[in-house]
């Protein structure tokens, strides 16, 4: 049991760190402008956020696994530990990383040194997907945006009635958003152990609960203790520095950034697609920082020029760069670090 | 003897069958109910603006009856009407400003609203400060200038109400302050070209020193008035560009 939980610590502290990050995406506005209490942001996060990942993570776990099935447990720790390092190390320098792109990296690292051969067609549906969540994201807000300000046009209310409204949406787009986290981003955090799950299936009240469910549950948890220990700072600094705009523009950043990863999480909607006779959605985590700030780029282009020049472009230049660097140096440190896993604790990374 | 005939005369307000502003029931002190603080700063608000647009038309009202009868009980009644709209606006002010602040209600636009308030209590401030001026001063008032007084004081009522259109307008319709602030604007010019008429016809006429300047720092005064309901107006139109960024 001890060094099962020792195997899983990396993916836990992966979750932990996610929690305390992401979660300022969700609810960094409301809680900035203190128009949601840290707390209720807090707990409202941290339940969604276990919803999602149970309910709904099973999608984006599958389309890891996929790319890679790491089939050993000591090399599915060091997978999420390689990427949890390169997320910390890039965060420290100041680069904008996200932990989708990391993980990614991490399991072709993986697939390099367990001599697995790569699926190249998998690899640029994934990679296509972190082009297109900025890019959705943009085009959701957009949509909500115009909405919602064509609805207030038309009804007129007042100024404070829209701020109660603001302050409900903020709080139900929040909800929504932490639920989409968590079944697009624990493929993330437990995605990798899934194969070598520790947990056996089980029925309770009649309701089957899987191992996968079981890991994304604990995976869920330590994301709620990342966003409750840890993301007031973020939600509080970062939070209001990222989302530069109004309350009533972040509830449409929100609100989009919660399409986004929902879209990219949702089994029904990717068969729906197939069904109409459209391509698969790929079920993949994407990063929930690069759609907000591709809804950030939405709201910027709807105010047109004035928009565009508020816009940080060395930021949005970062990213376009992090989608390279990021797995590059996640995929390099999982397989100098597998090495040394395997050649000098002698531990088995791949069977 | 005379003050008698004076006093038994209509008033402005009996004679043209205006609504009494009296009549109506006391306005109630600010109250934070538990539930429902929105829409209690939000009633708040509009008894705020009612308050300064009925004092508006009060201050019309009371000049005229001055113009009209000199000074009665009529005007002193509606001194004192205005005087008790003040009192209120200063409580509905504090208020608004306690709920604002403490349930940190509308943070990109509570210090816009928060200024808001604070021009229009000034503005009131203003109106009662006038009246109760022209009460205690009584200046008199030559017949000549009564046409171009009452041209004054109709700009400056205008103005009043434009600018409590405007601050309605703020808080649900930001694009239609623009409107009303143009307005403001045009009553305002209006209300300066009668008042420069008059200091001409004051000091154009055969009068003791002492009573010009005394007529000239009246006229002042109540273009003064227009002047500060301009004021908010421009400071309106910063607020609603704001809101509209």
């Amino acid at each position: 049991m001890a060094e099962t939980l020792l195997f899983l610590s990396s993916g836990l502290f992966l979750g932990w760190s996610l929690g305390a990050n992401d979660a300022a995406n969700v609810f960094g506005t409301a809680v900035g402008t203190r128009m949601v209490r840290f707390g209720t942001a807090a707990a409202i996060a941290g339940v969604f956020v276990i919803l999602g990942a149970v309910l709904q993570g099973a999608g984006t776990s599958h389309g890891l696994g996929r790319l890679g099935q790491v089939d050993a447990m000591a090399g599915a720790f060091m997978v999420a530990l390689s990427a949890a390092m390169t997320v910390y190390w890039m965060t420290k320098a100041a680069i904008p990383v996200s932990i989708s792109q990391a993980v990614v990296g991490a399991i072709c690292g993986w697939n390099v040194f367990s001599a697995r051969p790569t699926d190249l067609t998998v690899l640029s549906r994934i990679a296509t997907t972190w082009v297109a969540a900025p890019i959705l994201g943009a085009l959701f807000c957009v949509i909500i945006h115009v909405c919602v300000l064509t609805l207030l046009r038309i009804t007129k209310p007042h100024m404070l009635r829209v701020d109660l409204f603001t302050r409900w949406g903020l709080i139900v787009a929040g909800a929504f958003g932490a639920f989409s986290l968590g079944a697009n981003n624990i493929g993330n955090v437990m995605g990798v152990f899934v194969p070598t799950s520790p947990f056996e299936d089980s029925i309770i009240l009649g309701i089957t609960i899987t191992s996968a469910q079981k890991l994304f549950l604990l995976g869920g948890v330590s994301i709620a203790v990342g966003i409750a220990t840890y993301s007031r700072q973020v939600m509080e600094t970062v939070g209001s520095n990222l989302l530069s705009v109004s309350p009533l523009g972040a509830f449409s950043v929100v609100l989009a950034q919660g399409l986004v990863l929902s879209f990219f999480a949702s089994r029904e909607l990717s068969l729906w697609f197939v069904s109409m006779g459209l391509p698969e959605i790929p079920l993949v985590p994407v990063s929930s920082s690069q759609a907000v700030v591709g809804a950030i780029m939405g709201i910027a282009c709807l105010k047109g020029r004035a928009g565009l020049r508020q816009v940080q472009w060395r930021v949005l230049g970062g990213i376009a760069g992090g989608w390279i660097s990021t797995p590059i140096l996640a995929g390099l440190v999982c397989f100098f670090a597998l090495f040394v896993l395997q050649n000098v604790f002698g531990l088995r990374v791949h069977s | 003897m005379a003050h008698e005939k004076l006093m038994d005369r209509p008033s402005l307000v009996e004679k043209n069958k205006l609504p009494i502003p009296t009549l109506r029931a006391p306005m109630p002190s600010f109250r934070i109910p538990l539930f429902g603080k929105t829409r209690a700063v939000e009633i708040a608000i509009d008894e705020f603006l009612d308050a300064v647009s009925e004092a508006g038309i009060l201050f019309g009202l009371t000049v005229e009856e001055y113009v009209e009868n000199g000074l009665n009980e009529e005007c002193m009644r509606q001194q004192q009407r205005v005087r008790e709209l003040e009192h209120n606006c200063d409580d509905l002010r504090r208020g608004i400003e306690t709920v604002l602040l403490t349930q940190m209600l509308i943070p990109e636009s509570r210090g816009d609203v928060l200024r808001l308030i604070d021009l229009l209590d000034g503005l009131m401030d203003r109106i009662k400060r006038e009246l109760l001026s022209m009460t205690i001063e009584a200046p008199h008032l030559p017949e000549s200038l009564h046409a171009d007084l009452r041209r004054l004081v109709k700009s400056i009522c205008a103005c009043i109400d434009a600018t409590v259109m405007a601050s309605r307008a703020f808080f649900v319709d930001p694009r239609a302050v623009r409107d009303h602030v143009h307005k403001i604007g045009i009553f305002e010019s209006e209300a300066d070209s009668a008042a420069i008429r008059m200091k001409q016809k004051i000091f154009g006429s055969e009068r003791d020193l002492a009573e010009k300047m005394m007529l000239r720092d009246f006229i002042n005064s109540l273009d003064r008035l227009a002047d500060q309901a301009e004021d908010v107006g421009d400071q309106l139109s910063i607020f609603s560009l704001r809101r509209s960024l």
